[in-house]
């Protein structure tokens, strides 16, 4: 029995979870089935807190932003749209929108913000996570490592600080526009070089 | 959809760039758009969007366009598929186990209180659709002309069928003939009995009515007060359930400083500031004394007072208040033993004391 079904505290992904696992657990979610709930959130609550802890740098909000995450699940399941994505990105999604919510709402000063940076680390292999999971982990990871530096940076600003184009444009004294530019190439590079990458390991 | 095919949408302003574009059509080898590169922005900051990065004004009209415009709505799940996967390069943190459990548990109890305030609401409204159906069917009259022709049953039933066949039909069949005199005599006879019967039957059939009218009027009664009182008593409970598993609550546990071994917890909402504390197993304050209440915000040492209190004859007291505190503020919470009335200030031995998580 996979251990992740004993503790739902410490759960991450089953192994044999799939897309269409999640799929049918949203379904019923939407049809009002709270044991489904329960299942996606044993499933998906780990790796939405890795991802929300890591924004916010405070375990007690990132909890928080779990819990609202799961809630508006729960409410909103029914305008899940399969075609536009999966539940992975789903809930990710809205996670992240909720932590973001919940950083705007801090008071940071420049200062801060400088002083959280931090440059992206290697990754290192998840134990708890699957094999499937550590090689896109690793993917991703070098897929970013390719980037020009300056876009590298203003993705690294934007996803993992939180931080606006106009606050990443202040921060690093640069026009706005450059900025919006420079996302915008670094992630459609992200996404070709992400195709790329596992069209060729396939 | 597969993770891989998320990404594989792709939308021409990808093709929008400027100077750093084609450096990195260089660097990347894989051509962003098969559309010649310039320097005007895209209309729609996707890339932005997808991150979070927009400024509210810019994320609304965003999302505005993709409500109606299916490539601007493809290109930025495209891109929150991309997102998606940055999400795998933030290190593994570990959910604090109990946290976690209780975040799960609360998370079920409020979905299953919304499912029987759903279930409520549905079966009321399948309750009054179900009136809307019957309701046309009352005057309803028979379709064919040779229904019409005859009498259409009592509206007031609907369409329910007679339940018994009126007793004042009788069928006629001439089998042979009679003399006149036995025949009028006869006649006569039947034509009492007929009578007899008819007053009798209507008698009895006004009568059953009646009560029937009666015991009906008062079920209906009884049944109407009791679905009020079942309303009422789900709305406290849904509202109970709320108080004590909201996102927004701190549970409080407040050990005693007494030799029994009398108990509290405290349930905080922090966003509706508003608390609910059950004891348990409370002694009887001495004569004339009563218990106060605490609480002691972060960055002070003065205690707030927030009400009194009596246990009952059972030990157990439930006190609930509202007190404006900031979120994540409360330090400390104490229950001591004061005169009647209460003190501005605690004077009493301390009976309970909790901290703030």
């Amino acid at each position: 029995m996979n251990p992740s079904r004993q503790d739902p505290a410490y759960t991450t992904r089953p192994a044999i979870a799939t897309p269409s696992d999640d799929s049918s657990l949203v379904r019923r979610i939407a049809g009002g089935d709270e044991s489904a709930l329960a299942a996606l959130y044993d499933s998906w609550a780990q790796p939405v807190y890795s991802v929300v802890a890591h924004l916010l740098r405070d375990a007690d909000g990132a909890e928080d932003v779990v819990e609202e995450t799961f809630w508006q699940i729960w409410q909103r399941a029914s305008s899940y749209d399969a075609s536009r994505g999966t539940v992975r990105t789903w809930i990710l999604t809205i996670a992240r929108s909720r932590a973001l919510d919940r950083l705007r709402s801090r008071k940071r000063n420049r200062e801060d913000i400088a002083a959280d940076l931090s440059v992206l680390r290697d990754p290192a292999p998840d134990p708890s996570q699957d094999v499937e999971g550590n090689e896109r982990r690793q993917l991703v990871h070098a897929a970013l490592q390719e980037l020009p530096e300056d876009q590298r940076r203003a993705l690294d600003l934007a996803y993992f600080r939180g931080l606006s184009q106009s606050e990443i444009a202040e921060l690093l004294g640069e026009p706005l526009g450059t900025i919006k530019t420079r996302t915008r190439l670094g992630m459609q590079k992200l996404r070709d070089k992400l195709i790329g990458l596992r069209e060729s390991r396939a | 959809m597969s993770d891989d095919n998320e990404l594989n949408d792709k939308h021409p302003q990808d093709a929008n760039a400027g100077d750093d574009a084609a450096n990195d059509r260089s660097v990347s080898g894989h051509p962003v758009s098969p559309t010649p590169l310039n320097d005007a922005e895209p209309a729609f900051d996707v890339a932005g969007a997808a991150l979070g990065a927009l400024t509210p004004q810019e994320e609304a009209d965003l999302y505005a366009a993709a409500s109606v415009d299916p490539a601007v709505s493809a290109d930025l799940a495209a891109m929150e598929a991309v997102v998606a996967e940055l999400a795998r390069l933030a290190p593994m943190q570990q959910m604090n186990r109990g946290r976690s459990a209780g975040i799960r548990s609360r998370l079920v109890a409020r979905a299953a209180a919304t499912n029987v305030g759903r279930r409520a609401t549905s079966s009321e409204a399948t309750a009054e659709s179900t009136q809307q159906v019957e309701r046309p069917a009352r005057p309803a009259r028979p379709a064919s002309s040779s229904a019409a022709r005859h009498h259409a049953p009592p509206p007031s039933h609907g369409n329910a069928q007679p339940r018994h066949t009126p007793l004042h039909v009788i069928p006629f069949e001439p089998r042979r003939r009679l003399p006149m005199g036995r025949i009028f005599g006869g006649l006569a006879l039947a034509a009492a009995v007929v009578i007899a019967a008819f007053g009798i039957y209507n008698w009895r059939n006004r009568s059953q009515t009646e009560s029937a009218r009666t015991a009906s009027a008062l079920h209906d009664s009884s049944l109407e007060v009791q679905v009020a009182q079942l309303r009422i008593s789900l709305a406290q409970k849904d509202s109970l359930i709320s108080a004590l598993t909201g996102m927004h609550t701190r549970v409080i546990d407040l050990m005693s400083y007494a030799d029994a071994s009398p108990m509290a917890r405290m349930f905080w909402d922090q966003k509706k500031q508003m608390f609910i504390m059950y004891a348990s197993n409370v002694k009887q304050p001495a004569r004339g004394k009563v218990y106060q209440v605490w609480l002691i915000a972060r960055g002070t040492t003065t205690p707030v007072s927030v009400g009194t209190f009596m246990p009952d004859s059972t030990g157990s007291a439930v006190v609930a208040s509202k007190h404006p505190m900031e979120p994540g503020s409360l330090r400390r919470v104490a229950v001591t033993e004061e005169p009647d009335g209460g003190m501005p200030t605690p004077t009493g031995p301390v009976m309970f004391a909790g901290v703030g998580k």
